[in-house]
Parts: C-alpha cells; structure tokens; sequence
C-alpha cells in the first residue's frame, strides 16, 4: 500500500521528508537557541548572544517557508496518491469477471467505503513522514532535556497513556462511522430522492417534500446523537490522558526550578525545560493523531485488499490456454448447472442441462422469478455456477479469460445503463475498436431501429446525452432503449447475443419487426459463426419464432422444444401461457 | 479553465456567502465557535507571559531563597502557569467537541436547503431544462461532494490562529510597539500572499474534474457493471478517467507556479525584520536596556506571531466554502421562478364532468420538433380512457401535461372547465393518482411504498401530530390498496411484514423482482384513490409483468377503474381493449377515436395492428 503511495511520486517523497524534518528541526533547536541566548547574557557573552539572536531571528522567517512548502509539497502529493489508488480500485473492480462484488452486500460495503476514504489512503505517505519527525523531535528533545538533568526523561513517560489510549480513541470514531452508516444511507437514499431526476414526478405528483425533509432531519439527528456521544468519551479519555502528561509537565519545571535555586542549573535551563517541556504534548498529540491517520490508512488498506482478493478469487480457474473457437461447431452446453444468489435462500437455477445449438435462436420463457436472467447472466460469465459447468464447444466457459469471451459475446438488457456520452460513443463503446467508425455506427443504429434517434439528435453522432453536462440532450426512456440495442449490435460477429427482455418498452409491432430482422441476420451469420441467440421475452408472438424455447419454472427447465412441439403438448406451461396471451386477441 | 483574476476573486466572495451563510443559520453556535477560539489562542500567550514572568524571578529566588516573598510568587506563577495549562487542554476537548457538531449540523442545513429548494418547484424544469438541469446539477453534486462542514474545521483552526497571532503580537507591543507594528504588517501581508496561493492551489474548482469523477463512478457503481463486463470497457474508462485527471492537474499545477518571486521576497522581508528585532534586543539586554523577563516574552511573542500567516486550515474553509455560491445561486433561480408559492383554487371534488386539452402545444428545451403541436383531446370523467402511440415519444409527456408536472406552451388545459393553471397544483396533485412507466422504488419499508400514494393520510407514521389510535386503521388500508392491486401475496411474503425495508441495501431488506416492483407501485396508486383520488393514470402498468400477472390484471381492470376517470397508456391490446374509449395518438395528434370495436370495424391504423398481432397468436392449443 506504502507502495502505491510511494510510487505515486518518489520526488516529492522524499522532498516532502526532507522539508519535514528540517521543520522538526528548527522548532526542537528553537528553544535551544533560547537558552543558549539567555545563558549567554546572563555570562555577557557578546559572541554567543549574537550568534543566539542571529539564528532565533533566522528560524522564524525558516519555519515559515518550511512550512509553506511543506504543505504544498504535500497536497501534491496526497492528489496524486490519492488518484493513484481511485485507479487501483477501478482497476481491481474491472479486473472481477462477475457481479459478485456488485451483489454482495458485504463486498459494496467494502467498495463504498474505500470510495469515500480514497484521501486517508492519499495520507499514507505524509503520515509515514510525519511519524518519522515525530521520532526526531522525541529524540532530540530527549538529548536537550538529558542535557538539563537526566532525570528530565521522565517526562515522555507520562505522554504514554496518551498514546497508547489513541488506539482506544481511534476504535471510537470507528464504531461511530459504522454506528452512523446505516442512517447516513437512509439519509442519502432521502437525499437522491429530494434532488434527482428519477424521482423527480413522483415526489412532486404524491406530495413527499415534507415528510422526505423531516426523515432527513430526524436520520441527521440520529446521525449527531451517535458521533457526539462517542466523540465527548473519547475527548473525556483524550482530556484525562492529558491531565496525566501535565502532572509530569509540571513536575519538571518544579524540578528544573528546584535544580536552579540549588545552583545546579543556569535560568536558561529552567526557560529550556519550559518550552520544550510544553512541545512534547504537542508531539504526543501528533504522534497521536498520527498513530490514528496510519490505522485509518490500514483500514482502507485491508478494504483494497479484500476487494483485489475477490478479483483474484473470480479469476482462478482461467487457463491461458482455452480459446474460444473463431466458429461454434457444436453449442453452448450447461451441464447440471445450479446457482445461488450471495444470502440466497433457495437456488435460482437448479441443476439446469440445457444444449443450445450452434446456429440456433433459442427464446427462453417463464414466469417472473424463473430464472430467465440469471440464466443469461450465467452465459454471459457474469456469474459462476454454484455447481456444474458450462461449455463452449466443449470448454469449459470457467477457464476462458473472460475478456476473450465477452469480445465474441454482445448483449441488451431491459435494465440497460445510461452511458452520458456522446450519443456516438453510446453506441460505439458496444465494440470499442470500431468506436470511430461512422459506417459500423450507423449500421448498428439501423439495426436497432434507432436510426430515428441520430436523426432527432441535434449534432448527430457527437450530440452529448444527459441533461445535466454542456449542451446534454435528454433522451425519453424508450430513446435510451434503442441505444441499448444499438450497442448490442456493434459487434457483427458474435457468437453468442444475449436479448433479455430489451424490447419491452417498445410495442409489440416493432419488437416483431426486429426479431424478424435479427432472425434474418442470424441465419445469415450461423454458417460464418455458429452465432447462438438467445432471446428472453413475455410476448409468445415473438418467442413463436425461436428454434427452441425454453420454458422454466422455479429455476428448472420444465418444457424443452419448439412453438409447434410445446403447443401440441396436451396440459403444458407453455401453451397455458401462451392462451392466456393469445386469448387478448379473441 | 485557466483560473483567472476574476475566478480568486469569486473565491473570496464564496468564502464571505459561506460565512454568512453560516452566521445567519447558527448565530449563536458560531459565536460559541469563536469565543472558543479566541480561548485557545490568549491562553498559549499567557502561558508565555507566566514562563517569562517565571525566568524573571527565578534569579531573585536563586538568590533569597525559596522562603522568600520571590519565592512565594514564583510558586504562584507556578500555580498558575498549571491552570493556564490545564485551562488550554479543557477548552481544545470543547473546541473539538463543539467544532466537529457543527460542521455536521452545518452539512446538514445546507443538504435540506437544497433539498427543499429543488422540492419547491413544482414542476419539472430544473431536470428538463438544460440551463436549469446544469445549475441544479453543480448545486446539489457539489454540496454533497464537498461537505460545506469543512468550513466549520477551517475556521476553528483559522480563527485560533489568528487569536494566537494577535495575542503574540500584543507580547511583542508590550515591549517594544514599533516592532510588533512593523511585523504584524509584514506577517499579514505574506499571510495574504501565501494564501492566495492555496486558493489558487485548490484542485477543486474546476468542472472538467465532474467528468474525471463521472467516470470513476462509471468504473464502480453497481448500474453499469453489466455492461461494463459485457463489452470490455474497464480499462477504456480508466484510461479516459487518467487522461481527464492529468487534464485537469496539469494546468492546475502550472497555475500553482506563480508567484515565487513574491514569496522570496517576502521571505526576505520577515528574515531581515526578525533577524534585526532580535539583534538589537539582544544588543539591548547586554547593555542592561532591557530585562531578561522581557527578551524572553519578545522572542516567545515574535515566534507566534508566525500564526498569523500560517495556512492550516484554509484547504478546509476552501473546500468548505466551494459549494456556497452554487446554492445560493440555486436558491435564487428558485426563488424567481413563478408558481413555487401556488396559491390557486382548491381542486377537490374534480372533475366531475370532463378534463380538456385545448390545442396544446409542447416541445422539449433543446428539440426542434414538437411533441405536441395542437392537441385537442376530451377525457370525460367516470369513464376509462386509453391511449395508444404509435411512435414512442408523447404518451408520458401527456401525463406530465396533465399533472402540471409540465406546462403547455400554447394552448390550455381545463378540468370542468377551470385552467389548471388556475389551480392549487397541490390541491389537484391529490385528484390524480399516477404510476409512471418508470416508477420510483424507494428503498424505505412497504409501508411507505405504498402509502406515500396518500402521505396525508396514510404515511409519515413518525410525524409529531400522528394519531396512534389510526394505526389499526392505515394498517388495513394499505393491505386493502395492496390486495386490489394484486400486491397483497408480496406483502404476505415479507419477513417483517410492512416495515420490511424493500432494499437489500438495508438490514433485514428484500430485494423484489421487477414484477413485484409493478405490482407494488400500482398498490401505490390504489392507496391514493383510497385517499380521494378521483383520476387515475396508468403508464404502461404491465410492461414488467408476467403473462399470468398480466392476463390477472386485466381481470381486475374493470374493479379498478370503477368509479373513477381512468387513463391507460399502452401498446399491449389485452389492456387496452378494456376501456370505453381508446385514442390512437400518431405524431402528435389524436388519428383514430372510439371503443375497440368501432375502431376494429373502422378498418383503421388500430385495426390492421391489432388484426396483425392477433394473427400471431393463431394456433390450436392442444386441450
């Protein structure tokens, strides 16, 4: 982690070091130079006075630049360190094939935590130096009061409960922040529901202003009451530990004093003892904090981790030999695969062996809870089975790098992200090599039906969507949709392109319209490629026109066969469904 | 994005609104903030004076003795100089304290200002509005971003600062006035300098950084992951976030170069000044001019009087005060746009006889071609109504048209005749219960997904004026909502019944499918017919709905809608088919009007889709 940091900028590093305990420096000799002045006038010593003032005069106007400096040596570098690690986590968020971080709730809460403490992490290098002067002011501070009278190292003694209850202070402030998530997440849920877009019709058409107003108030009040009740303990241990170093403090200058009356030291000693007796509190309460930045920066260590473990994990049966074959003889095969959702109580899918030919369309139906979408979340890599396994041509889908897979894989979703690019890039980032190619771009615009959105698009492929950046267009909902398909149809030949449910918001005319174009286009790519479609929807007009449907149930595959097959079946699901629908049109 | 003379200037001026800002909302706190303050920085001069006072009597005691009346002021100094101490510890454990509540209350206060500003309008144009959507947008992602309660940190450790600089100074006057004159100008004007320069140093200010953070948010946030993964995109936006960061902090550290010269000079200026200070001090003490007790509170007093160009804590106040503006200015769009304080005709009871739209006329800020270019359209209350559209845009923008949610830019529309601009918008919110096509899912207990249909009635169970004894009774109204909407098996499942938070997000939370979701936020709309609503929208109400959960719904559409003027917008048959009365909206404008049946006859637009799609449900079923 030190590494990251380190890396960031070793430059600045180590002219953040040096300018650090130069500063540690000039303020341990200051009281020094103190002495040294009184002791010289107290001996009319000319040389040593003026020696002594030149170098007071000289280490005011140096603590200044120093400290000038030293900070802005540091805001550089905690900026870059701190940037340094956002990329590190995007990169170990990146890296996890699956949405297994996304969808455990204890892996978010780890990923929303490290997102908020990127800056800790940006003080790792800082804090080490930090620490560092600490240990040289401690110490020289120690040689000039030894220099006094032994018996004065003593006195840090008394600055160690201090210290050593920082940890326990430190704990405190934890149990605070995680004491307060809970109703800081009820308060940003209130937060995104007052001020964003999606909530914006409902607030105003159900009248919720007030009542989400005084939930905030009453979350933040909750919020204050946890911080303030453990804050005021820790300041009440913080206080008392303080209390313990005074005794000590004070003990010292009495003995100072008591050693100048007895002759046994000079004014300028007992003035010595003072001040740097009085700078040690300040060193143990930064030593201190310190102690406290350096545990938060190990909290948002072992965060990162425990996330690039998980990426890790995800990633350990990729064999960098298995290939994806540049065309699907046989299929895609799911042997007795099962899967369970993180805290699932039941399987989502149960021992499911399902063939999808090579060439084929392939529709799958069901009622809501099927388990249609973790199905096609499985063939998409974007979950691992519980048990069993999945096959491409023969090889197992778990030892493939998934960016090898996912480059031969395109897919639409109903619950599609919106991507506030410009509406080019939109589309374009479907197959990031052709993201530039104006052809293939509108090629898969026309694909998706959604030629009529470039055309209502006020600069064409560079109009910037999403109301809220310069010159950002909105788009309805139905619009984004399009999009969505538009980028699934970036890639011209896949092997396997997953449909699920991207349609539903459009009417049923077009769906159908499409369908029959894609259907069209798969038949011509299945000699190139063996490309599989699979196709999730509630409309049987278009599900009728599958190769093979699968029917699931409960997360079983329960009728198997085509349109004609799966009517003819006397009692079956699907024709039970499929009446149900046609019976609308009678 | 070059920072500009004008840009440091809007910064002080930021600075100044935030103070104020922070005056006006807790006078008395920020009072408290800095008497605390001023506490902190007089005790460590006092606690110079004592040593001082301390090295001056010590050579009398080492001479008389500690019995003696040098002696005995010596333990008094002592005495004091362990309250002024323990005094400095106890007032930093306050400051602290009081310090870290406020800048929470203060966060607090100026989240709700935004939240109640953007509340306040009514309507939808601080979203739809670019302008607006832009200016709504910095304000809210910017305080919440930056806690405004850094401010609060900053100021603490400013203001102790400055207290303790200008306590030094009075050391330093009490011994020698020219000098502390002379330096406390110089320290100020260097202060000045070097801050200004942190101002400048600040790598907040700039926008471009928004897209650098977009992009992160994009790399981490659970809405894109899917498609993330699916096409590869990882190392692409990590790669377009470095490029934009490095943007962004490259010019912001060539600006951060300016101003050196300046600074060495400066550095000079206060080297020569100290420099001779203490030198002809020290010339003054060998002459016997000037005692030791008062050398020692000079050089102690010119020390500290560093503090009062120190910059700790300014990052704090620069961070704190950045979002300021933005609210300020946020609140003064609000406060200009008319209608926030509607005051109109009561609207209960309507419509008893029809609503109207008469040649209305819509289109989007930014859109060239209207949605609506002279809509004529009656909607006769007690009837049921649906709306088919043939090309995408138009049908939720006619729900948005008729709950005042957006206005018509020509033409108007009446309920029993009254303009609805004329109407308190709250007042005839409380007429219409809608279900958008994108419904919110609030991840708060069922109960409150379901009641918020009819808040005044039926939520805000912890408000003070909540009567308990209706407990029994909003608890059987909400289950009622849920049964008509087919919701009631969804909340029979959940495992704390309706306080069961509907968010896996949460303790004890449940995540619900997208058909339970539908089912759910139709129960919404039924609670808010139960709380007297007498129009009834629904968007797409089956869009996420199975084939059983929507074969039943149809079922229960006449029980519904009974009673109530109803407005369905679908492209599914099955749904539409049930109204008394469907409209066919092309482009626009209405193109085919009457009940499934006329139209079917009429052989129009409606008939060949529904002849179409029917011929794609021929087949026997086998039985």
């Amino acid at each position: 982690m030190l590494g990251v940091a380190w890396a960031a900028d070793r430059w600045r590093s180590i002219l953040a070091f040096g300018i650090f305990t130069a500063e540690a420096l000039v303020t341990v000799s200051f009281a020094w130079w103190l002495k040294v002045l009184l002791d010289g006038l107290a001996g009319r010593e000319v040389a040593t006075t003026a020696v002594a003032a030149v170098v007071l005069g000289g280490s005011i106007a140096a603590g200044m630049l120093l400290d000038y400096s030293g900070s802005r040596v540091r805001m550089a570098l905690v900026d870059r360190a701190h940037h340094l690690i956002e990329c590190r986590l995007c990169e170990a968020v990146g890296r996890t094939p699956t949405l297994e971080i996304h969808e455990t709730p204890a892996h978010l809460t780890q990923l929303e935590l490290l997102d908020g403490e990127g800056w800790e992490f940006g003080e790792a290098i800082p804090s080490l130096i930090r620490l560092t002067n600490v240990t040289v002011q401690v110490v020289s501070t120690a040689v000039l009061l030894a220099s006094v009278h032994p018996l004065l190292l003593a006195l840090p003694l008394f600055g160690l409960p201090l210290l050593v209850l920082s940890r326990h202070t430190n704990g405190l402030f934890n149990r605070g922040n995680e004491l307060a998530a809970a109703p800081s997440r009820r308060a940003l849920d209130l937060w995104d529901l007052a001020t964003k877009a999606p909530a914006a019709k409902e607030v105003r058409l159900f009248r919720l202003g007030e009542e989400l107003l005084r939930r905030f108030h009453s979350e933040h009040r909750t919020i204050r009451g946890i911080h303030v009740r453990l804050h005021a303990r820790g300041e009440a241990i913080g206080f008392a530990a303080r209390l313990v170093f005074l005794v000590g403090y004070f003990g010292s200058i009495a003995f100072a004093v008591n050693l100048a009356v007895d002759g046994e030291a000079s004014v300028g000693d007992v003035l010595l003892t003072a001040v740097l007796a009085g700078q040690v509190l300040g060193m143990i309460g930064n030593s201190a904090e310190i102690v406290q930045w350096t545990l938060r920066t190990l909290t948002a260590a072992s965060r990162y981790v425990y996330l690039d473990q998980v990426a890790e994990r995800s990633r350990r049966k990729i064999n960098a030999a298995a290939t994806v074959p540049v065309r699907l003889t046989k299929g895609i095969s799911l042997e007795r695969v099962s899967y369970r959702y993180p805290l699932g109580r039941g399987d989502a899918l149960h021992d499911v062996d399902l063939t999808l030919p090579a060439g084929s369309t392939v529709a799958i139906v069901g009622e809501n809870g099927a388990g249609k979408t973790t199905l096609v979340k499985l063939l998409a890599g974007l979950y691992h089975p519980t048990s069993g396994r999945i096959t491409i041509d023969g090889t197992d889908l778990a030892t493939i790098d998934p960016e090898r897979w996912r480059s031969r894989v395109s897919a639409a979703f109903q619950d599609h992200a919106r991507w506030e690019f410009r509406l080019g890039e939109v589309v374009g980032i479907g197959d990031i090599a052709s993201i530039d190619d104006e052809a293939t771009l509108v090629g898969a615009l026309d694909r998706a039906g959604a030629y009529d959105v470039l055309e209502a698009a006020p600069s064409g492929l560079r109009t910037q969507l999403g109301p809220s950046w310069p010159d950002g267009v909105d788009l309805s909902g139905g619009q984004w949709q399009k999009l969505a398909i538009g980028r699934a149809m970036m890639r011209t030949s896949p092997l396997l392109l997953l449909l699920d449910e991207p349609t539903a918001a459009l009417d049923a005319e077009t769906e159908h319209r499409l369908f029959e174009r894609w259907t069209t286009a798969a038949a011509r790519l299945r000699e190139a490629t063996g490309a599989v479609t699979v196709l999730v929807s509630h409309r049987f007009s278009t599900v009728r026109m599958a190769d093979l449907i699968v029917v699931l149930h409960h997360g079983r595959v329960v009728e198997l066969g085509t349109h004609a097959d799966l009517l003819a079946r006397p009692n079956g699901r699907y024709a039970e469904l499929f009446e149900l629908q046609a019976r609308s049109y009678r | 994005m070059r920072p500009q003379p004008s840009e440091t200037l809007h910064r002080g001026a930021a600075r100044r609104a935030a103070l104020g800002v922070l005056i006006r909302a807790y006078p008395i706190r920020t009072l408290l903030l800095a008497l605390l303050a001023a506490l902190a920085g007089l005790l460590p001069s006092g606690f110079a004076v004592l040593v001082a006072k301390l090295v001056g009597v010590l050579a009398e005691v080492v001479d008389a003795g500690l019995g003696s009346a040098a002696g005995e002021r010596m333990v008094s100094i002592l005495v004091l100089i362990g309250v002024v101490l323990v005094g400095l510890e106890a007032v930093r454990a306050l400051q602290s304290l009081h310090a870290t509540d406020l800048y929470r209350r203060f966060d607090e206060h100026l989240l709700a200002r935004v939240m109640s500003s953007t509340m306040r309008v009514p309507d939808l144009r601080l979203f739809e509005d670019p302008v607006l959507a832009a200016q709504t947008d910095r304000a809210v992602a910017r305080v919440a971003r930056y806690g405004p309660g850094e401010l609060i940190s900053g100021l603490s450790v400013r203001w102790t600062n400055t207290a303790q600089g200008l306590a030094a100074t009075a050391l330093v006057a009490s011994v020698w006035p020219m000098a502390a004159l002379v330096l406390l100008v110089l320290w100020l004007v260097a202060g000045r300098h070097l801050r200004a320069d942190i101002y400048r140093a600040n790598p907040f200010w700039s926008d471009p950084l928004r897209r650098a953070s977009y992009l992160k948010r994009l790399s981490l946030m659970p809405e894109w992951a899917k498609e993330l993964r699916i096409f590869g995109l990882s190392s692409w936006l990590i790669d377009r976030f470095r490029a934009e960061w490095q943007n962004v902090m490259t010019q912001l550290w060539r600006s951060r170069q300016v101003g050196y010269r300046t600074t060495t000079v400066l550095g000079v200026l206060v080297l020569a000044a100290n420099l001779l200070v203490v030198a002809l001090a020290a010339r003054a003490a060998l002459d016997g001019d000037l005692g030791i007790e008062a050398l020692t509170i000079l050089v102690q007093g010119l020390a500290a009087m560093a503090l009062l160009a120190s910059q700790d804590g300014d990052i704090w106040i620069e961070n704190g005060a950045i979002p300021i503006p933005d609210v300020l200015a946020h609140e003064r769009t609000v406060g200009g746009i008319e209608g926030t304080s509607s005051a109109g005709r009561p609207a209960t009871g309507l419509p008893s006889r029809a609503i109207t739209f008469e040649g209305v006329r819509f289109s989007y800020p930014g859109r060239d071609q209207p949605v609506y270019d002279g809509l004529d359209l009656t909607i006769e209350a007690g009837r049921s109504l649906a709306i088919v559209g043939l090309n995408g845009a138009g049908k939720t923008t006619l729900i948005k048209l008729l709950t005042g949610l957006t206005r018509p830019q020509a033409g108007r529309i009446l309920v029993d005749g009254l303009d609805l601009r004329e109407l308190d918008l709250v007042s005839w919110r409380r007429q219409v219960a809608a279900i958008f096509q994108d419904f919110v899912r609030y991840q708060l207990p069922a109960r409150d997904n379901i009641g918020f249909g009819g808040i005044e009635s039926l939520s805000g169970t912890r408000t003070a004026s909540y009567d308990t004894r209706r407990a029994p009774d909003v608890e059987r109204r909400i289950r009622e909502a849920a049964r008509r909407a087919g919701a009631d098996e969804i909340l029979d499942r959940l495992p704390l019944g309706l306080d069961t938070v509907l968010s896996r997000r949460h303790d004890g939370g449940v995540d619900l499918s997208g058909g339970e979701w539908q089912r759910i936020a139709l129960a919404r709309a039924m609670a808010a017919v139960d709380a007297g609503a007498r129009v009834l929208v629904l968007d797409e109400p089956t869009a996420h709905l199975d084939v059983r959960a929507e074969a039943d719904l149809y079922d229960r559409f006449l029980d519904l809608t009974s009673g109530l003027t109803a407005i369905v917008i679908s492209h599914r048959f099955s749904t539409v088919r049930r109204a008394d009365r469907i409209v066919v909206l092309d482009a626009g404008r209405i193109v085919e009007d009457g009940s499934h049946e006329e139209l079917v006859a009429a052989g129009g637009r409606y008939a060949r889709l529904f002849r179409q799609q029917a011929s794609r449900y021929d087949g026997e079923v086998a039985r």
